[in-house]
């Protein structure tokens, strides 16, 4: 297992976790979200390829009000 | 009469925000009664739990307005340009409100990071609508990276002080004639906006005034009167201001006089 983060919260996923998987595990279902790991932006077609690593901070992010 | 701004025609010149009202209701109504074609919202960290993004956009998408999502919060450029990209993705849009705060007490942009946020979304295909300070320069450098709409503050956000200063507002539509310019923030008045609108200014984007007010879905309507007032009188040419006082009744024909 690595050690990485989840929305600054600290989680736990098998070595070697494409970022899809990692979703899936996490049980996001809804489409409307968009992911960063490390802050970089990681586009949806790419979480498939996007291997996660020790210490990834990964935020997923979704709509909310704002001005 | 409609208006160009991003590449879309618009009839409202009022662009509102999807924060802090009472009920999602409440703010269904709102937007309704401004008349407001484009909404601006966030994007913030989300739980599997919770699906509170996901009702809110259900919500938003229902109104079938144009979506602005905006970078707030950010305070560095890398951070504003991972937000854009992420938005653009969520919504399907190129449009981005940018938001790089350079000081948590007044919320003030830091202009170094706007610029270099705005150039870079620029280079991507972003249509950037930065939210910036009413500073010349820094109007002029955004500008020359590329930028065809400012957004200038009013005052702080969330303040409702009005327009600071109109000089420095005045100044920038009187340099910058050929880019739209849409004070943003700060606003708490009707009169406010219509104040912008009279410098002649593209349009307003609101959301504290309207969301804050007692009665939110009667202020988003007295704004729109106020928005169209304000264009109607720049549209006009304003009469000159003069120091001494100047009769509007003719003088001659004036009886009883010696």
């Amino acid at each position: 297992m690595i050690a990485l983060f989840l929305n600054g919260q600290p989680k736990k996923v098998a070595i070697g976790s494409s970022l899809a998987q990692a979703i899936a595990v996490w049980e996001y279902t809804e489409s409307n979200f968009a992911v960063a790991v490390n802050q970089q932006f990681v586009p949806r077609s790419h979480y498939h390829k996007t291997v996660l690593n020790d210490g990834d901070h990964i935020d997923v992010i979704a709509p909310m009000q704002g001005g | 009469m409609t208006w160009e701004i991003g590449g879309k025609t618009l009839t409202s010149r009022l662009l509102i925000g999807s924060a802090l009202y009472p009920s999602p209701e409440i703010m269904c109504k709102a937007i309704k009664a401004s008349g407001s074609e484009v909404v601006t919202v966030s994007l913030r960290r989300q739980n599997p739990s919770e699906n509170s993004g996901g009702q809110f956009w259900d919500i938003i998408k229902n109104t079938g307005l144009h979506i602005l999502p905006n970078t707030a919060g950010c305070h560095s450029a890398k951070e504003a340009i991972a937000i854009a990209q992420m938005g653009r993705e969520i919504f399907a849009t190129n449009w981005v409100k940018l938001e790089v705060i350079g000081d948590d007490y007044n919320l003030q942009p830091d202009p170094f990071g706007t610029l270099e946020a705005a150039k870079e979304l620029i280079d991507q295909g972003f249509e950037v609508f930065p939210y910036c300070t009413d500073d010349l320069v820094l109007c002029q450098k955004l500008v020359n990276v590329g930028c065809t709409i400012l957004m200038p503050w009013g005052a702080p956000i969330g303040t409702g002080q009005g327009l600071l200063n109109p000089f420095a507002l005045k100044t920038l539509r009187a340099r910058l004639p050929h880019i739209k310019l849409l004070v943003d923030a700060g606003m708490g008045l009707p009169s406010h906006a219509c104040q912008a609108m009279e410098l002649g200014f593209d349009g307003v984007l609101l959301n504290s005034a309207i969301a804050l007010a007692n009665k939110p879905v009667a202020m988003a309507g007295a704004f729109a009167h106020a928005v169209d007032a304000g264009y109607g009188a720049y549209q006009s040419g304003t009469m000159p201001q003069r120091e001494a006082a100047s009769p509007s009744s003719p003088i001659v024909g004036q009886p009883f006089w010696h």
